[in-house]
């Protein structure tokens, strides 16, 4: 089948059975065709699967199991990814690590969308003095490098779970408003929104309904690689103390300690880094396979 | 032209002010100030009303600020909590190192991010193409600071096992040998090559993404039918338009870079005012943390004016003169 065709004039042998009929059909085909996309996603299911069904088959108690006979071990079959510093298994902090670390991902990725969705909104749509206001603030905020902001704020605040995944989200939410209002923008200048106005609608039921709605494509990617960076972001905190405390294991907080041990026991840096790297890696790859699927203009 | 800079400047002062606010929200944050001062417990309310006085906490929140501010401006920026230091001494010590190393870092970020890119870009589809595009996505979505471990794992611990030299791994200079060109050049080579990694990468996929836009368009297919040679077409009509976005990308690339030099100097221990910072926060010593994150905000809102500035100027496409 030829690059260059345009979907609308498809031939039934060609397609198949599964012939174009709903944007989602047609997303979705897209979306089939960007391999990256599909094993990266594939791969960030199987590895939620594996840490968040963990709890179920392994006891929490041998994650934290401190055995002082076993410090620094190389990896075996008994310990498959080594041994920490104080004796606990690399491979089941690494599991369990991973549920908090993947958590606080997505959440405060979420946290960071919804945010930025309703200040990008309501700064597209009003305009004027609340549009200049909200961006004026959202570039301030910008310009303050983020771990400056976080690392203090966690100070302040403290280093809960909570607190830490709340703050990395109500800090990201300038870069998801600015995509927003961008297209919010162009949106309310549409007939359908001019109609919806003239017969009266008021304005939540314009916004929910017309507006948001046709801006979700870039906000999906946008939000998505925005998992990656939270991820990163809460693993730079962990890293320098400042973040999830221990025992509590995410991957950042392990490679905390990994620093004083890299002659004797290289595993303990090597397994969370490469975890994280797998993990945003894989999310990149879903956020860009994402972007090509839903782009309107990429007939491709 | 000087109208723009002008006007440039006076919308960054409300910016810089917005972020000096934002920060002194954050010190009224962390709780009362004299708290230090009340555990012990003999002091009377006259005393407590008289140290209030005195630091001006009696005051109403937006004098608080303008004295602050007051403060801030002419250079007066406390004393440290903990060394009870001169903050705008120990900060203005710790800067030149930063810039030292961030400046190693952005040499190579840019020869090597622009060079690769183009490179990659022409070569499109080779296996050249291929294996930088692979690094660079594993360059991206890589943590810093861990790579800054795997170098240090590779370049030290694995080169001394392995006889070879090993490189330095901690601070600028060995102290024996004193501040020298030479051990600067040689303590700046992992951490700037830690720093400048995860950059390198991404500008490696912006510049080779735009100059796969730009080799398509017309204005190339002209110059090539014309009988311009290939190489001149690249570099006096490509490269120049798929740099010009890379400008604007630095600019709002510099905040995420100086947030990584926090780590990266605490990793090295490479003494600049992100392990300032670092080492302020572990101690929570505000006055230094409120000075050093504002000194980096107004740094960063600097770098960026500038590169819009660089940009207004580089574009020909954008001119002033009917303001």
């Amino acid at each position: 089948m030829s690059e260059n065709t345009i979907v609308t004039s498809y031939d039934e042998s060609q397609v198949g059975d599964d012939t174009v009929r709903t944007i989602w059909d047609l997303f979705l085909r897209r979306f089939k065709r960007h391999k990256p996309a599909i094993v990266s996603l594939a791969i960030l299911v199987v590895l939620a699967a594996i840490c968040y069904s963990a709890p179920l088959y392994i006891e929490e108690d041998a994650v934290h199991r401190i055995d002082v006979k076993m410090m620094r071990k190389p990896p075996s079959v008994e310990h498959p990814l080594g041994t920490d510093d104080v004796g606990r298994d690399m491979l089941l902090r690494l599991i369990f690590g991973g549920i908090i670390s993947l958590r606080i991902g997505v959440l405060a990725a979420a946290i960071g969308v919804i945010l930025g969705v309703t200040i990008g909104t309501v700064a597209g749509y009003f305009g004027g003095f609340v549009d200049n206001l909200l961006m004026r603030i959202a570039e301030a905020l910008l310009s303050i490098p983020q771990l400056f902001i976080l690392i203090v704020l966690s100070r302040v605040l403290g280093t809960s779970v909570l607190i830490i995944t709340t703050v990395i989200g109500v800090l990201s939410w300038m870069r998801i408003s600015r995509l927003v209002r961008a297209n919010v923008l162009s949106l309310r200048e549409r007939d359908y929104v001019t109609a919806a106005r003239a017969q009266g609608a008021p304005v939540q039921r314009i916004l929910m309904r017309h507006i948001v709605p046709n801006t979700l494509a870039p906000i999906v990617v946008a939000g998505t690689l925005q998992v990656g960076r939270a991820i990163v972001l809460e693993a730079s905190l962990s890293f320098l103390g400042m973040g999830v405390q221990p025992p509590t294991a995410t991957w950042g907080s392990m490679l905390n300690r990994a620093q004083a041990y890299l002659t004797t026991a290289p595993w303990i840096a090597i397994a969370p880094g490469v975890a994280i790297l797998v993990v945003v890696l894989c999310v990149n790859f879903l956020g860009d396979g994402l972007r090509d699927a839903l782009d309107p203009q990429a007939y491709r | 032209m000087l109208t723009l800079i002008v006007r440039r400047l006076l919308q960054a002062i409300p910016l810089i002010l917005l972020i000096s606010f934002v920060g002194f929200m954050v010190i009224q944050a962390t709780g009362d100030p004299l708290a230090a001062f009340t555990v012990e417990a003999d002091l009377t309310s006259d005393d407590i009303a008289r140290l209030k006085a005195k630091y001006g906490l009696d005051k109403p929140p937006p004098i608080q600020y303008l004295n602050w501010l007051k403060h801030m401006l002419t250079g007066d920026w406390g004393f440290s909590y903990y060394t009870r230091e001169a903050v705008f001494d120990m900060v203005m010590h710790r800067l030149p190192n930063t810039l030292i190393l961030m400046g190693f870092s952005y040499v190579a970020i840019l020869v090597l991010g622009v060079t690769l890119g183009v490179l990659s870009a022409v070569y499109q589809y080779t296996w050249f193409d291929h294996v930088v595009t692979g690094i660079s996505f594993l360059g991206i979505a890589a943590p810093s600071f861990w790579l800054a471990l795997m170098l240090i794992y590779l370049f030290a611990v694995q080169f001394m096992q392995w006889g070879l030299p090993s490189l330095p791994v901690s601070g600028m200079f060995e102290l024996e040998v004193g501040k020298t060109f030479a051990q600067v050049v040689e303590h700046v080579v992992l951490p700037g090559t830690a720093l400048a990694t995860v950059v390198t990468a991404r500008y490696i996929r912006f510049v080779r993404a735009e100059m796969l836009e730009k080799i398509n368009m017309d204005f190339v297919r002209t110059a090539r039918a014309k009988g311009v040679p290939r190489i001149t077409v690249l570099f006096k009509h490509v490269l120049p338009n798929a740099l010009l976005p890379l400008i604007t990308l630095i600019g709002l690339d510099i905040p995420n870079f100086m947030s990584g030099t926090i780590v990266i100097e605490t990793v090295f221990s490479w003494p600049g005012m992100g392990r300032l910072f670092w080492s302020a926060a572990e101690r929570t010593d505000i006055p230094v943390l409120m000075a050093t994150m504002m000194l980096v905000a107004v740094l960063t809102v600097s770098a960026q004016l500038l590169a819009d500035l660089f940009y207004g100027l580089v574009d020909p496409r954008i001119s002033y003169d009917d303001d």
